[in-house]
């Protein structure tokens, strides 16, 4: 395979790479290539169709003869199906279908667990027919709190099962806990610490929800609100057992997904069952109030950190124990330890099973739970070193440019001018601090995808994948990439996406997307690039070689010629040409860094806090679009901000009933709850692939809470280990502050 | 949502007819209406839809005070220059908006509570005729800590607690109901949180203008669209910085907006000062009773009180650094 050198890195820090290009690949842009559209301000190519509302999202698919489905859900969180009548229900009008998923004996496992869905011929009259439904529960005390779980004797939320799964990570767990507690021995400060975070639901606008049409040809068509259009279409094919040909999954535009809208879901399997049993289309959309309950959430988390730091401040060893609990289901642990080198590390990790909905993959997964207490235990650290906080982390990390970005960051914010030296120094009401937390995300796309790009006769450019735009902006970076190849503004590019009738694609996870079929988009245009080119190069009796495609216009000829003149010389109405992604190969660096700056301000007697700013550095390889990279570190930033201060599911702990299933009482951050929000875009030429790009959903929301919590101790000094930080939980912090504060002036 | 007869009345006599249906249930702007009726909290037999009503959407001066039609929105009532600054205030912090280019006065002070066990159908609490309070040993972070037995309510409106704190009266079709005697403790009647009845139909607000100075401040855990945790409105007549009358009513702490006669004697002959508001403030939440997840509601009552207090007065509510 070809070796071939390029230039990677970022301004100041560039260096020559040795590559071993796959077969076919092309090169990634170096360091020192200049780009035409990649990098710049495109604005989003789909903006005008959201904003005058011709953009059609699933919910607002109607098709002629459609049923709307309804689904009852069970109201609380655990128990049994006692009875379940549906007669009376399938006797009110316009009733034509309903699908039980579970019957008479079936355990309920949380609040908005599945039971029946009923089609009808109105959304109307499928409610009346949900409400009429006759059935009644075996109803048993929930267990919602990771406490409840664990007390000795508690009831087993899954039958036969303990409520608590153990693991000890890392291989060789005994010798490794030895040698963490040996290093602590040795420690010159230990500190212990506690942390807790929330259940967050994802609370996307659009919720999940699913069109399912059968054709005459007896083929199926299904709209349906995804992250994954291939998995949902894999999941059909599993349930119906239709051939692969036969079913087609549409999805136009999503409206948010945030890592719950992988499945085909309950709303699709309602939706596909009845539109089989009815032979009518049927759509099925989730409530508001059932998008809470059941689907599906960021689970809860509990640490227990021990850590020791030498005298020079390097930290010598962590334990780390955390607690977890999924609801009825599994996948809560922690990213912590992370990002830091912590020296000797060992850790204990207990999923909890409870009556909360089963927890679900949400951007970054793990992360903003485990940063939060990895980044808030490492002001600690640095507190109890005596040290800068920001000097403190320099001396535990190796990564190739985190100081670059701190430096960045530090500066934007005004870390040594506006840091209280002693937290919460001064002594006026409102109080103002400085902190800071990071990130760090590896994604560098997979193989698997594939892009067609045509030309049309007619000059018209259309790419092609079938994986969905989450609402992120994949269209648009798709048009970015391929613009740059083709020579043309990306405003003038067509481009399809939602489709599973065209070349295969990921689904939206792990920040996945961009990084998977961006480099197959670049393939496949310059391949239809050479394509077309050959084309002139015959007609003109030139070199095909010696030709170029700029600014809309073929450069390398004697006389010029636009784009559209070289397409009208196409044989037959286009040229088509399919491109499929190659393996990774060699990188600058393998994971994207970022960081988070937040000022706060601290309303000492109400406990209420104020962002006033966060600077957000954040790398994700080379920025294909600059106002798409803005616009995701912005939602980011916002959601972890949320997610800070306020979101938080309420579950009644005696019945596990979700008591703010709503957007009023599950609490959201709004306009007037807006720092000033800075997205410094890190851009590194990284090879890797042939874009040298990453991806960037996920990292920008894992730093936030710490950042606010650590400004909030320099602000006041008082330190809150719990999410959200609501006013109660800041008072109670200030108080313990002040009591230590007193102790410790009796003491001496 | 259940089916429902919808009556548009175009008077006061007609509204008054309509809303005699055992079953009727008045509608201002909806804003609270549509979500009792979404989550099959209220099911109406017939909506009697007040905006019809002609005139009562104006605000106009009448003697030293000013009538308030019971159609005006909080937008307008935040928005004008002359209402005293404890209502504007109160108006002015709810909701967002949108919902204040909507929400009526009337509608705002009738507005049922928030308790998220009453607004849950598939909790038969007291209010709704059950046989339990759920929020005593369940989720009362926002519940109230004054006279919160057996009932746990707090009465969610912000302009009612400012009303409380003024010299004011509900006008309806039948009587002129003082301010003070508009509302009802849980404790007293569970199924209802005034003493409307069948058939009445608030017409206006009559504001009288006997305590020139107020303020009105609340604390929430947002900022854009939230619901006061406690809230404070203060009314005072001060001669020379001295105290000469005060009213006090504090917010999401009571099944009522919670008057303290005693703070309020406590104040008066007082110069008001930091000090004399932070005492006055201490005494106002002697004898709270907090649940287990509501206790932060005292300190931060009181800070909040504290600052209502000496913005009335005009003096700072903050210390400096």
């Amino acid at each position: 395979m070809p070796k071939t050198k390029v230039k990677v890195g970022f301004p100041g820090k560039t260096k020559d790479l040795e590559i071993t290009l796959p077969e076919g690949e092309l090169p990634p842009w170096g360091a020192d290539e200049t780009l035409r559209y990649v990098g710049t301000d495109v604005r989003r190519i789909d903006a005008a169709d959201k904003l005058t509302g011709r953009a059609k999202y699933t919910y607002d698919v109607r098709v002629p003869g459609m049923l709307t489905a309804k689904i009852l859900h069970a109201p609380f969180g655990a128990g049994t199906i006692q009875s379940l009548d549906t007669s009376k229900a399938a006797r009110l009008p316009g009733v034509r279908g309903i699908h039980v998923f579970k019957d008479v004996g079936r355990p309920i496992h949380y609040h908005g667990d599945e039971i029946l869905a009923i089609a009808a011929e109105t959304e109307e009259q499928a409610e009346d027919a949900i409400a009429a439904v006759e059935i009644a529960y075996d109803r048993l005390p929930a267990i919602t709190s990771i406490d409840q779980a664990l007390r000795p004797g508690a009831r087993q939320v899954f039958a036969g099962k303990d409520n608590v799964q153990t693991k000890q990570v890392g291989e060789n767990p005994e010798q490794r806990l030895k040698d963490a507690e040996a290093a602590l021995a040795k420690a010159k400060r230990i500190v212990v610490a506690h942390y807790e975070t929330q259940v967050q639901t994802h609370s996307a606008l659009e919720t999940k929800g699913v069109v399912a049409m059968f054709e005459k040809d007896g083929s199926l068509k299904v709209w349906s609100s995804t992250q994954g259009t291939f998995g949902v279409k894999g999941a059909i094919v599993e349930q119906t057992g239709l051939t692969d040909d036969k079913v087609t999954v549409i999805a136009d535009f999503v409206g948010g997904g945030f890592g719950a809208k992988f499945r085909l879901d309950v709303p699709g399997l309602a939706a596909v069952a009845l539109a089989q049993k009815t032979k009518r289309p049927v759509k099925c959309m989730l409530t508001r109030q059932a998008e809470h309950t059941a689907g599906g959430n960021r689970p809860n988390s509990r640490q227990h950190m021990r850590g020791g730091v030498d005298a020079q401040g390097k930290i010598v060893g962590l334990v780390v124990e955390t607690w977890g609990s999924a609801g009825a289901g599994n996948g809560a642990g922690c990213a912590n330890p992370a990002i830091y080198d912590f020296g000797k590390t060992a850790k204990t990790e207990h999923q909890v099973y409870t009556n909360w909905c089963p927890g679900r993959a949400f951007r970054a997964p793990g992360h903003p739970q485990g940063i939060f207490a990895v980044e808030s235990f490492m002001d600690e650290l640095a507190h109890a070193a005596g040290l800068d906080p920001l000097e403190f982390r320099r001396r535990n990390t190796d990564h190739p440019f985190y100081d670059d970005q701190w430096t960045l960051a530090a500066k934007e914010i005004g870390w040594h001018e506006k840091r209280n030296r002693v937290p919460g120094q001064g002594n006026g009401t409102i109080k103002r601090g400085i902190g800071m937390g990071s990130t760090l995300w590896s994604q560098m796309g997979r193989p698997g995808s594939s892009v067609d790009v045509t030309i049309r006769k007619t000059g018209e450019v259309i790419v092609e994948n079938g994986a969905q735009d989450i609402g992120t902006g994949t269209k648009t970076l798709l048009a970015v990439i391929a613009a740059e190849e083709l020579g043309l503004p990306p405003e003038t590019l067509t481009v399809r996406m939602g489709d599973t009738r065209l070349p295969e694609g990921p689904g939206s996870g792990g920040s996945a997307t961009a990084p998977g079929v961006g480099p197959a988009v670049r393939t496949a245009a310059a391949m239809t690039k050479a394509a077309l080119l050959k084309v002139v190069a015959t007609k003109h009796g030139v070199d095909p070689e010696t030709l170029g495609l700029r600014d809309g216009q073929v450069t390398g000829l004697a006389t010029p010629l636009s784009f559209e003149q070289a397409a009208a010389l196409i044989t037959g109405d286009r040229l088509k040409v399919r491109g499929a992604r190659g393996k990774n190969f060699e990188a600058f660096h393998r994971a994207a860094g970022g960081c988070q700056f937040a000022e706060v301000e601290v309303d000492t007697e109400t406990g209420i806090i104020r962002v006033l700013k966060v600077v957000a550095v954040q790398d994700a390889g080379r920025v294909i679009s600059k106002l798409l990279f803005e616009s995701q570190v912005l939602g980011g930033v916002i959601q972890g901000l949320s997610y800070a201060l306020c979101e938080q599911q309420v579950l009644d702990r005696r019945f596990g009933t979700q008591l703010n299933a709503d957007l009023l009482n599950y609490k959201i951050v709004g306009s007037l709850d807006m720092p000033e929000i800075v997205p410094i875009a890190f851009s590194v030429a990284n090879a890797g692939n042939n874009c040298g790009m990453m991806g960037l959903g996920e990292p920008p929301k894992i730093p936030t809470p710490a950042a606010i919590a650590n400004a909030v101790f320099n602000a006041t000094g008082a330190r809150v280990r719990s999410l959200p930080m609501t006013p109660d939980k800041v008072l109670a912090a200030l108080q313990e502050a002040q009591r230590t504060r007193k102790h410790h002036k009796g003491g001496s | 949502m259940r089916n429902f007869q919808y009556a548009l009345p175009l008077s006061v006599d007609e509204a008054a007819k309509q809303a005699q249906h055992s079953g009727a249930v008045l509608k201002a702007a909806g804003t609270d209406l549509l979500d009792l009726m979404k989550g099959e909290v209220l099911a109406p037999d017939v909506l009697v839809n007040l905006r019809g009503m002609p005139g009562l959407d104006r605000i106009e001066r009448q003697g030293d005070g000013f009538s308030i039609g019971a159609l005006v929105t909080l937008a307008d009532i935040a928005a004008h220059r002359d209402l005293p600054p404890t209502l504007r205030q109160a108006a002015g912090e709810t909701a967002t908006p949108q919902i204040r280019n909507m929400a009526t006065l009337a509608g705002s002070l009738c507005q049922r509570p928030r308790c998220w066990y009453f607004r849950n159908q598939h909790y038969p609490c007291l209010k709704k005729g059950g046989a339990t309070c759920f929020a005593q040993e369940g989720e009362n972070k926002f519940h109230a800590i004054f006279d919160n037995k057996p009932c746990a309510i707090v009465h969610p409106s912000n302009t009612a607690t400012a009303l409380m704190a003024l010299v004011a009266e509900v006008i309806t079709n039948k009587r002129e109901i003082p301010i003070d005697e508009f509302f009802v403790p849980a404790r007293r009647n569970l199924e209802v949180e005034n003493v409307l009845e069948r058939g009445e139909v608030i017409t206006k607000v009559v504001v009288k203008n006997g305590l020139p100075a107020g303020a009105y401040r609340e604390a929430r855990e947002k900022q854009a669209f939230d619901w006061a945790l406690v809230a404070a409105a203060v009314s005072l007549q001060l001669d020379r910085g001295t105290v000469r009358a005060a009213r006090i009513a504090l917010g999401s702490v009571a099944s009522t907006p919670y008057r303290r006669p005693e703070v309020e004697a406590a104040l008066v002959g007082k110069k008001l000062s930091e000090k004399v508001a932070r005492t006055a403030a201490e005494l106002a939440f002697v004898g709270a009773t907090p649940y287990v997840d509501n206790a932060y509601k005292v300190p931060m009552g009181k800070v909040i009180l504290k600052r209502a207090i000496l913005g009335a007065g005009g003096l700072p509510e903050m210390g400096g650094a």
